[in-house]
């Protein structure tokens, strides 16, 4: 192997060796050098990649640079979720957010007297779904409705931030933490065991500690 | 829970393995489409699209290349389908996506959005390389190029972010 081949595998794959490649290293000290330096590129680039799932890694020294740049990157976020609808393309956050807004649904936000138990129950059983009742948020609409072409519970929760809309979803395949929004209603897309679970309010409605809320008292059969 | 027999408990169990893998496929898919809700749709097709054809994983250590397979061919194709929309956001993204851009040290700030800009032709194998742990042979493979080509876009995407340290 001469070095220009030597070269091309070490900038290429600093990780990969062969035999030849190793007995050259092992007698040209030109490219063991640039290997040395090719493995400590790959360090830096495989630290950089580390993303640190879901966000990124914490800090440890940010620079005056570091601050402008994240403070841009904020309004860049911010930004970003004023236009999330037209971009995160989840059908089954449209499909949601259509049938919350839409119809006799829409008015389920109005109710405030809490549901009776019998009634829950009858609504959460025949779609395989338990909940433990909270008296600091009470279910004020149980209803069956026919979502994803089953029946599935559309349930109000009453709030001290304003009413929410939980929907289980026994058996429905959801990997990742989805938000969304749209006109004016918000939303979140949570996996449990089980299946999923979407909260949706309006405005400046806490979702997210209902979300907390919910995922801890609900459970679904497949 | 339902109980059921042994394969309830395969399923439970393969379940568990890919909610394990979650996180670096999530990762892999960020630099693949360089843009965070892309990548979180790429993620949840490809896992639904592995929980469906679980059945064609005959060798359970091939678990980890096989996600990675399934999460870069549902990127080409869902780039596919929205290649208008991001070819006119790519350097925007390159720039401001969060997950390319929050923090850490200035270094490694300006090594990220130097792998970011990256063509794709350089930043794919890259990532495959490098968050993937696939070898060059494989890689030429799974792309569809030869060994040599694959060396040569490797070589040049490491030079690429050479020079982008040596600017910073």
């Amino acid at each position: 192997m001469i070095c220009e081949e030597a070269s091309l595998l070490i900038g290429a794959a600093p990780g990969e060796t062969t035999p030849e490649l190793q007995s050259h290293l092992a007698s040209c000290a030109k490219c063991s050098a640039l290997r040395a330096s090719a493995l400590r590129l790959d360090e830096r680039i495989q630290r950089a990649m580390q993303l640190g799932s879901p966000r990124m890694a914490p800090n440890h020294r940010v620079s005056r640079r570091g601050w402008a740049l994240a403070a841009s990157v904020l309004l860049a976020v911010v930004a970003g979720l004023l236009l999330w609808p037209a971009q995160s393309g989840s059908v089954l956050a449209s499909e949601l957010l259509q049938h919350v807004s839409g119809g006799q649904e829409r008015e389920s936000w109005d109710n405030t007297e809490v549901v009776a138990q019998g009634v829950l129950d009858k609504v959460l059983r025949s779609a395989g779904v338990s909940l433990d009742i909270n008296s600091d948020n009470p279910v004020v609409y149980a209803h069956s409705c026919v979502l994803r072409g089953r029946q599935l519970p559309h349930l109000v929760i009453r709030t001290a931030s304003g009413p929410v809309t939980v929907v289980p979803m026994p058996g429905e395949q959801l990997w990742i933490t989805r938000d969304f929004s749209e006109n004016g209603l918000h939303g979140v897309l949570l996996p449990v065991a089980g299946g999923a679970v979407a909260v949706i309010g309006r405005g400046q409605t806490d979702i997210k500690s209902v979300a907390s809320d919910i995922t801890r008292r609900i459970r679904l059969q497949r | 829970m339902i109980a059921g027999g042994p394969e309830t408990a395969q399923s439970a169990d393969f379940e568990r393995q890919l909610q394990f893998m979650r996180p670096q496929l999530l990762r892999f898919a960020v630099w693949l489409a360089r843009d965070r809700a892309i990548a979180d749709d790429v993620v949840q097709e490809s896992l639904l699209r592995a929980w469906k054809s679980r059945a064609e994983l005959t060798d359970p250590g091939a678990l980890r290349p096989w996600l990675y397979t399934i999460v870069r061919r549902e990127h080409a194709r869902l780039y596919e389908r929205k290649r208008l929309a991001t070819t006119d956001v790519d350097l925007l993204v390159a720039q401001e996506s969060p997950e390319l851009a929050v923090s850490g040290d200035e270094e490694l700030l300006g090594l990220r959005r130097a792998i970011a800009a990256l063509q794709d032709e350089y930043r794919v194998p890259l990532t495959m390389q490098v968050l993937g742990g696939f070898s060059t042979r494989e890689i030429a493979t799974e792309l569809g190029l030869t060994q040599p080509a694959v060396l040569t876009r490797l070589f040049r995407a490491r030079d690429k972010l050479r020079e982008s340290l040596h600017d910073l």
